[in-house]
């Protein structure tokens, strides 16, 4: 499953990428981890997703019917509609290593982006470092968005309660001094 | 640049004479009215006066009272709308090239087959000499204007029978629709050696469905035609068997049928329909149709709610009375779906329209490739001139 593709980059730059999900109404999760395929693969974390109508002149409106009534009744506003999602850049591979800084090239425009693999998330996320990335996001709440991240990366590791010590205690490093937003991340985690 | 100021004196003039016409022709539309009624209580007879008469303006023939009206059929649980539209990037002699650009569009929507819904559009450039010039009648004329109006509309045609076909191979019925008249009357008078060909070409399309048993039909938003009006002048001629050549009347002013006039079919079945109904199909009299074989077109109108709309369709549709059913409940559905205009053509309509900035681009794009490749590419200076004015 992890091999096909879950969308395709329509906008980059060296911090981020938005793509266009190859399914309407299913982006990945947010917090999750993506890559982009490429001979030195990028990765990324989800923060946020948005299905509009394809022609900026067209506005979306409400018909009052289930959505099956609406694929029934209304089939073209399905081919109307497009999902799509953006993450923020936390790291390549280069030779065979995972680097925890950006990749000297933004992802190509068309690359293709797939879920990352289990094992691929249990690389990138042996080194915390990327959570500073996560705090640098703006157009999304970061608590929640690191909290998202961690959660999807313990799932992966099989629930191991010291990847969560180890978590919190970079978070306390990071941004030890904010208690309101180590204790916001902090709860969201346990829940 | 437009002087608002100096013609919204003019609009207002305008919105005074209108009142008055829209006020005339109400009284008209009540006299029309007072005829329908009039005719269908003595339709044998009036249907033979219709055969009889000479006029000089096209009738519409009917075999039915023209106040039967036929209720909304049940739709098909599943069913597939096609419809196809087109534009174009008309030749300039102005522009760097004088090539011309076709986009046909299609719209495929299955209605509850669980299937998805194709909406796509394919561009296709013409830039050989045979493409741009057809000789006939003795003359190198130039494709553009009607001639390339009519290249558009077999296009079109064509791609509906081609996406309709490949529809109906999933097993639901289909059908097809096209916007506006199916009788190509501006091949009237024409050469014969362009209208053969050319209405053969569109006629196949025709055929190909006929064989298939795929309806068609074109639907006519606000018509203008006065086929049954017309229809209706014979019934307010004194005369017994009206030959106009020939009116008694002319020294009359108004003549006595002319009291009528200025209406439209649409406005007198607005009165005569309820939202769903349609009438008869009428055949009409258009002197091309006399070439269309098995194909001649027929028309009925119908009330999709907000406006009563002229549908028109092949003999074979109108002789069928499934495939008449079909295009009945289609075409009132699709105008329900769409507020009050087939989504389908809607749709087809926005996949084939060439906006200006694409017709800028695409003129950008053959210049560089123009440029690229060591040829001239220059806009006329008169173009040219209008893009950069100067003070």
């Amino acid at each position: 499953m992890e091999d096909t593709e879950i969308g395709e980059v329509i906008g980059s730059s060296n911090t981020e990428l938005i793509a266009e999900s190859s399914l309407l109404h299913n982006p990945p999760p947010f917090g999750s981890f993506i890559k982009v395929q490429a001979r030195e693969p990028i990765y990324a974390v989800v923060f946020n997703a948005y299905t509009h109508s394809m022609e900026p002149n067209r506005l979306a409106i409400a018909y009052h019917r289930s959505e099956q009534e609406l694929r029934d009744e209304q089939p073209q506003i399905f081919e109307l509609l497009k999902t799509k999602f953006e993450a923020v850049i936390i790291g390549y591979e280069h030779e065979g290593t995972i680097r925890h800084h950006l990749p000297p090239q933004p992802p190509r425009l068309h690359s293709f982006v797939h879920t990352c693999h289990p094992m691929e998330v249990r690389r990138l996320t042996s080194h915390l470092k990327f959570f500073r990335f996560l705090l640098g996001v703006e157009k999304a709440p970061r608590a929640e968005l690191i909290a998202g991240a961690i959660r999807a990366a313990y799932v992966v590791r099989d629930c191991e309660r010291s990847f969560l010590v180890q978590a919190g205690k970079e978070l306390v490093k990071l941004i030890g001094d904010d208690y309101e937003m180590l204790s916001s991340i902090l709860q969201r985690i346990q829940d | 640049m437009l002087d608002l100021a100096k013609v919204s004196q003019q609009i207002a003039h305008m919105a005074a004479a209108d009142q008055l016409v829209w006020e005339d022709l109400s009284k008209r539309l009540d006299i029309a009215l007072g005829r329908v009624h009039v005719e269908s209580n003595r339709f044998a007879a009036f249907a033979e006066e219709l055969r009889a008469s000479k006029t000089s303006w096209l009738l519409a023939s009917m075999h039915e009272p023209l106040e039967t009206a036929y209720p909304l059929p049940a739709p098909p649980a599943q069913l597939t709308v096609v419809a196809t539209d087109g534009s174009q990037i008309a030749p300039s002699h102005h522009e760097v090239a004088s090539a011309f650009l076709v986009n046909i569009s299609s719209v495929v929507l299955p209605y509850g087959t669980g299937e998805r819904a194709e909406l796509s559009s394919t561009p296709t450039l013409f830039f050989r000499d045979e493409d741009l010039y057809l000789t006939y009648g003795g003359q190198r004329v130039q494709v553009t204007g009607e001639i390339l109006g009519m290249r558009r509309n077999i296009m079109e045609q064509e791609r509906l029978i081609e996406k309709a076909k490949r529809a109906q191979r999933n097993g639901h019925p289909v059908c097809g629709l096209a916007d506006g008249s199916l009788i190509v009357w501006q091949l009237e008078g024409k050469p014969q050696d362009y209208q053969q060909p050319t209405l053969a070409q569109y006629l196949a399309c025709f055929e190909a469905a006929r064989l298939e048993r795929i309806p068609l039909a074109g639907y006519i938003s606000r018509p203008r035609s006065r086929d049954v009006i017309n229809a209706l002048r014979v019934s307010l001629c004194p005369d017994p068997v009206p030959n106009c050549d020939r009116c008694p009347y002319t020294h009359c002013e108004p003549l006595p049928c002319a009291v009528i006039e200025g209406l439209s079919d649409q406005r007198l079945f607005a009165r005569l329909l309820q939202p769903g109904e349609r009438t008869q199909v009428f055949q009409s009299e258009s002197r091309i149709l006399e070439s269309y074989g098995p194909h001649r077109i027929g028309f009925f109108y119908l009330h999709v709610g907000p406006e009563v709309v002229r549908v028109e369709i092949p003999q074979w549709v109108a002789s069928d009375a499934d495939l008449l059913d079909r295009v009945h409940v289609v075409a009132y559905t699709q105008a329900d779906k769409g507020g009050g205009y087939p989504i389908a053509l809607a749709e087809a309509h926005q996949q084939a329209v060439v906006r200006g900035s694409e017709r800028a681009m695409f003129y950008e794009m053959v210049t560089t490739v123009l440029v690229r490749r060591g040829m001239r590419a220059a806009m006329s200076p008169k173009n040219m001139r209008k893009r950069r004015m100067t003070v």
